[in-house]
C-alpha cells in the first residue's frame, strides 16, 4: 500500500500497543476483533488509547503486555499514574471494536475481549461512559484528547460521536 | 532467527511466478515489486497502516498448510475489485458496478490462484507439500483486515516475518498487495535444504 | 445429443466462467456444486457424462469427492481443474482415477480438448 500521509496532530496506534497524549492529539486506530479502550482524565485533558488483541496474557512467553486486556490495562494505568500523575479513579473509559470476523481463528474473540475489558475496568472503578462493540465489520476510531470526544465509524455505517 | 538467503530467493521467485499467473488470469500484464521480506514488530507494522486504515478494500485471507505454514492476504481497493471482476469475466470494463457475490467470488478466486501459485512454488523449490485453505473474503476497512491478518498470523508473538509484495496491473493502472507471514518454526528444517 | 457436464467449484465466478466456455462449445451444463459433498449428491441425481472438479473446497475437498464419485460409479469421468500443481496431489488424483488434470489459470481450448479426449475415451471403449 502507499506511504501513509503524515498528519502532525495525529497519533496512530497499532495492534497490541497504546499511546498517551497530553497535547491535544487525535489518537486513532482501526479495529477488527480487537478492542480499543479510550481512557480520559477530563480536568487535565490527558488521554490514552490501548488496542488489545486478546483477553488474558498466557503464563509463558506472553511478550508485550499491551497485547492483552489484563496486562495491557495494568500497564497503561501504571504509566498514566507514574508518568502523568493520573489517578485511575479520575479516569473515564469508552470502548470500541470486538467485531465478529469471518475467519474461524478470530470468530468469537471480539466478544471475549469486550467482556474481559468491561470486567477489568469495573474492578478498577473506572466508569465506562460509552461503548460500541460487536457487529461483523471494522471500526475506525479517532479519540480527540483536547475534548474527550471519540469519533467512531463502523464500516458501512455513518460516523458517530461519543 | 535470520532469514536464510535460499529461502529469500525462493520467496522472490514465488512472487515472480505469482505475477505471471496474475497476468494470465486477468489477461493483462502485471509488474511485481517485492517491497520487503523482513522481521517486523506487529504494533509498528499495523501502526504504519493506520493513516489509510479506513480505506475501503476487499481482501482474501487463507492459510497455507503442510510441511510449512504460512498466512496469506491479498488486498485490493474496493472499486478496483470491480474492474478485476470484469477482467476475469472478460466483460467490458465498467460492467460490474457494485460489490456483490460475483465480485466477492472474483477476489476469492484471485486469492486462491495466487496462493496456489505460491504454494506450488514452495513445493517445487523445497520439495515439500503445502496446500492453501479455502479463502475467506472480506469487504471492510484496510486497517481492520490487516490487523486481523497480523493478529491471526502472529501466534501471539511480538515480532513476525512479513513478506510484502505489490502488483501493478499495467493496462488498468491498478495496484494490489499481497502479504505472507511465514511461520518461522515450520521453516527451520528448510534452513539447510541442500 | 449434447454431452452433460456437472461443474464443481466453490467459487461462483469459476463456475460461471466454465459454464460459458462449455455452453459456447456445445455442451450442456446440467448442474453446479460448490463443495465435494454437494458434488456426490448431484452426481447421483443427475448422472452427468463428465464432471469438472476443483480441489480446494470447503466441507469435502475435490480429491475426496473424486474418490467418492468413483466409488459410486467406477466409470465416472472426472477432470480436475485446480491451482494445485504439486507432485503428491497429481499422483493422488491420477491414482484415484481422474481422467485429466488442468491447472488454473487455463486456456479455454485446453478445457475443451480435455473434455473431448475424456468423452472419446468412453466412446472408444464402447466401440471396442
Amino acid at each position: 500500500m502507499d506511504k501513509p500521509i503524515f498528519r502532525t496532530n495525529t497519533l496512530a496506534v497499532g495492534v497490541g500497543d497504546y499511546k498517551i497524549s497530553t497535547d491535544g492529539h487525535i489518537i486513532e486506530t482501526v479495529l477488527g476483533c480487537c478492542i480499543g479502550i479510550c481512557l480520559y482524565e477530563k480536568s487535565k485533558k490527558i488521554g490514552g488509547l490501548l488496542h488489545i488483541m486478546l483477553p488474558s496474557a498466557p503464563n509463558s512467553k506472553p511478550g508485550k503486555p499491551s497485547k492483552y486486556a489484563d496486562t495491557g490495562l495494568m500497564e497503561i494505568l501504571q504509566v498514566m499514574e507514574n508518568e502523568y500523575h493520573v489517578d485511575s479513579k479520575d479516569l473515564k473509559a469508552k470502548i470500541f471494536g470486538g467485531a465478529k470476523m469471518k475467519s474461524e481463528a478470530a470468530y468469537d474473540i471480539g466478544q471475549k475481549n469486550a467482556d474481559k475489558v468491561r470486567k477489568i475496568l469495573r474492578s478498577k472503578g473506572i466508569q465506562i461512559l460509552n461503548e460500541k462493540v460487536g457487529g461483523e465489520h471494522g471500526y475506525k476510531i479517532e479519540f480527540d484528547v483536547s475534548t474527550g470526544i471519540v469519533r467512531c465509524r463502523v464500516f458501512g455505517q455513518k460516523e458517530e460521536k461519543f | 532467527m535470520e532469514i536464510n538467503r535460499f529461502i529469500e530467493m525462493v520467496v522472490k521467485q514465488s512472487i515472480d511466478r505469482a505475477s505471471q499467473v496474475l497476468s494470465k488470469t486477468l489477461r493483462a500484464g502485471a509488474k511485481i515489486e517485492l517491497k520487503s521480506l523482513a522481521a517486523v514488530d506487529i504494533s509498528q507494522v499495523t501502526e504504519s497502516m493506520m493513516a489509510e486504515g479506513d480505506k475501503e478494500v476487499m481482501g482474501c485471507m487463507l492459510d497455507m498448510d503442510g510441511d510449512i505454514q504460512c498466512k496469506f492476504l491479498f488486498i485490493i481497493n474496493a472499486k478496483d475489485a470491480l474492474i478485476f471482476t470484469d477482467l476475469m469475466l472478460r466483460n467490458n470494463l465498467g460492467t460490474t458496478k457494485k460489490i456483490d457475490t460475483v465480485s466477492e467470488s472474483a477476489i476469492q478466486e484471485l486469492g486462491n490462484i495466487l496462493s496456489g501459485c505460491i504454494s506450488n512454488s514452495f513445493s517445487k523449490d523445497f520439495d515439500i507439500s503445502v496446500m492453501p485453505s479455502v479463502p475467506v473474503v472480506f469487504n471492510d476497512f484496510l486497517g481492520g483486515i490487516f490487523s486481523n491478518f497480523i493478529f491471526e498470523g502472529s501466534g501471539q508473538k511480538d515480532s513476525i516475518w512479513l513478506v510484502q509484495a505489490k502488483f501493478l496491473v499495467v493496462r488498468v493502472q491498478i495496484e494490489c498487495a499481497m502479504f505472507l507471514i511465514p511461520h518461522t518454526e515450520s521453516f527451520f528444517h528448510l534452513q539447510n535444504p541442500i | 445429443m449434447k454431452s452433460r457436464i456437472l461443474i464443481v467449484d466453490d467459487a461462483s465466478i469459476m463456475r460461471r466462467i466454465l459454464k460459458n466456455i462449455l455452453v459456447i462449445n456445445g455442451y450442456e451444463v446440467v448442474g453446479e456444486a460448490s463443495n465435494g459433498e454437494e458434488a456426490l449428491d448431484l452426481y447421483k441425481k443427475l448422472k452427468p457424462d463428465l464432471v469438472t472438479m476443483d480441489i480446494v473446497m470447503p466441507q469435502v475437498n475435490g480429491i475426496q469427492a473424486l474418490k467418492n464419485i468413483l466409488e459410486y460409479d467406477k466409470n465416472a469421468k472426472v477432470i480436475m481443474i485446480s491451482v494445485i500443481d504439486q507432485r503428491h496431489a497429481l499422483k493422488e488424483v491420477i491414482d484415484a482415477g481422474a481422467c485429466d488434470f488442468i491447472l488454473k489459470p487455463f486456456e479455454n481450448e485446453r478445457i475443451i480438448s480435455a473434455i473431448e479426449d475424456c468423452l472419446n475415451r468412453e466412446t472408444k471403449n464402447i466401440q471396442d
